[in-house]
């Protein structure tokens, strides 16, 4: 077997399968392993100090060296979750034990891996991320706290302002208003990711590699992704060089060469990142807009 | 002050604070109770900088200019009541979301700085070290998901900042550089290398979660040239 692009995952999950059509499209020579015949097979891999990482997936009675891999695209989910294994200890601690070999080998291996693991980390701390973020983009002021007076005070600082979930748990965007008052006690069980509103037009932008795909969302929702009204528009823009630039350094600041990077493009002329997302389910956009974004990953894959 | 957090079970984040007292170190220890326990937790962000705030229970406060330098030991985070296992869940990610943040906003050393999947630092699997340190010119051992490698005669070397100590045997001054650079590049500034000298001195393993005691009194005049070091630039 010559060069090939893996992908991992469910097939059937929109973002893997654009990239599956994609590749057969490009007649790009590719192996596609569902994890749920993966649990069901085997995974082995090495590292030697003159060739490097190396493995075998065995799925389906079929062997896949992984010495051969150009590039992956990775969307595997939490093993311990899949139907395939529960119930069954064996099947579970077996699942595990391929899952940590596969980890290994793409945490080491010289082929391209959207994404590595080890690059999803600061995704799982916002304020963390905002962090690195600082040095490439504006941050909304950013308070967590578990501390009411301070809440209060830092209230008192802006207009607006909102909360969400400080780690990667997904949480609707919330605005504060008086009727949380009553319901402050309740930092004490953790401190909650408190926000300046910032006013001003979404934009999301997708980087694969070096090349970068912006859309424009329109919406009169706090947090855009849960408008129930039905009259989000996304709409695909071109954004500044310099802010193309800035999101395609920020990506691979972080070790990733796929992100979904959110941009509010704020009345007061400030460009203002809020987060990059290392697994960005880019469908929606790409649906909306036809920007090729699956068409890049699989490119990348090559 | 050397502000040291960890479990009161980890014998060797006490071993530490007690060698620290005895060279006369002022030093804090924080137990994870305390801090997920504290009255006040403060970490800001913005445009104009970053500050933290955190004030225990007991009235200590580990503002974020306080410490010369931190020694991070935490691994879990204790369970805090929860009306479901799904609650309990979140809290914990949340918790943890915001430690990584402000242990990592601190402007002090931190040893080592943590990660949102691994409170206590950088965690790779054994053919990530290997990758790396032959990308860095380490000889290394081999390695296989089958089983690890037998280290045949384990050489252990601690970093700690800039500075390594050589355990048992000495290793080469190159080895060293090598070493200085993995440890910048993965994020670790304290961490031991296990090196196999059977074969030439091949690189073998390491931990970002060492046995500090192993280190002796060299590591703690390393930690407290490290932290006297950082507070004179200071």
């Amino acid at each position: 077997m010559s060069g090939f692009a893996l992908v991992l995952g469910l097939p059937n999950e929109p973002p893997l399968a654009a990239v599956i059509r994609e590749l057969v499209k490009m007649a790009m020579p590719h192996v596609v392993v569902d994890q749920r015949h993966l649990v069901s097979g085997d995974a082995r891999s090495w590292w030697t100090p003159d060739d490097g990482a190396g493995g075998v997936i065995s799925v389906d009675g079929v062997e896949i060296p992984l010495g051969d891999v150009t590039g992956v695209y990775t969307r595997l989910t939490g093993w311990s979750q899949l139907p395939e294994v529960a119930g069954s200890p064996d099947r579970l601690a077996h699942a595990g034990r391929l899952h940590h070999a596969l980890e290994g080998w793409m945490e080491s291996t010289g082929a391209r891996v959207i994404n590595r693991t080890s690059a999803n980390d600061s995704n799982n701390s916002k304020p963390y991320q905002a962090l690195i973020i600082r040095d490439h983009f504006d941050v909304p002021a950013t308070l967590v706290t578990n501390d009411a007076d301070a809440v209060l005070a830092f209230r008192d600082e802006f207009p607006r302002i909102i909360y969400k979930s400080a780690s990667g748990e997904r949480s609707i965007v919330t605005p504060f208003t008086d009727a949380d008052l009553d319901r402050l006690p309740l930092l004490a069980s953790a401190p909650v990711q408190f926000q300046e509103f910032v006013s001003g037009l979404d934009v999301r932008v997708h980087v694969v590699g070096p090349d970068v795909f912006a859309s424009a969302v329109e919406s009169s929702a706090v947090d855009y992704r849960y408008d129930a009204s039905g009259q989000a528009r996304i709409t695909a823009c071109q954004v500044p060089y310099d802010v193309a630039a800035g999101c395609v350094a920020l990506t691979r600041r972080l070790g990733l060469e796929l992100s979904g990077i959110d941009l509010r493009f704020a009345d007061d002329g400030r460009v203002v990142c809020f987060e990059v997302n290392p697994s960005p389910a880019y469908i929606v956009y790409e649906d909306e807009t036809g920007q090729p974004i699956a068409a890049a990953i699989a490119r990348r894959l090559g | 002050m050397i502000t040291l957090i960890g479990e009161p079970e980890d014998n060797d984040l006490l071993w530490l604070a007690a060698a620290l007292r005895r060279r006369g170190q002022d030093i804090d220890v924080v137990l994870p109770d305390e801090i997920v326990g504290a009255t006040s937790f403060v970490c800001r962000v913005d445009r104009a900088g970053v500050s933290s705030s955190v004030r225990l229970r007991d009235g200590r406060t580990l503002a974020g200019s306080t410490p010369r330098l931190v020694i991070n030991r935490l691994a879990a985070l204790p369970p805090r009541p929860a009306t479901s296992a799904v609650d309990a869940a979140y809290l914990d990610e949340e918790w943890r979301a915001a430690l990584v943040a402000w242990l990592r906003s601190l402007p002090c050393p931190v040893l080592n700085p943590p990660r949102a999947a691994s409170l206590s630092g950088p965690v790779l699997t054994r053919p990530a070290w290997l990758d790396v340190a032959s990308a860095l010119g380490l000889p290394t051992q081999a390695w296989t998901s089958e089983g690890d490698m037998a280290i045949a005669e384990p050489a252990d070397v601690f970093v700690v900042g800039d500075t390594c100590l050589d355990l048992t045997h000495p290793a080469s001054p190159t080895a060293h550089d090598r070493l200085r650079q993995l440890s910048r590049l993965v994020g670790a500034p304290l961490m031991r290398a296990r090196f196999d000298r059977a074969d030439g001195w091949r690189f073998a393993e390491a931990t970002a979660f060492p046995p500090l005691a192993d280190g002796g009194q060299p590591l703690v005049d390393a930690i407290i040239e490290l932290a006297t070091s950082r507070a004179s630039v200071a």
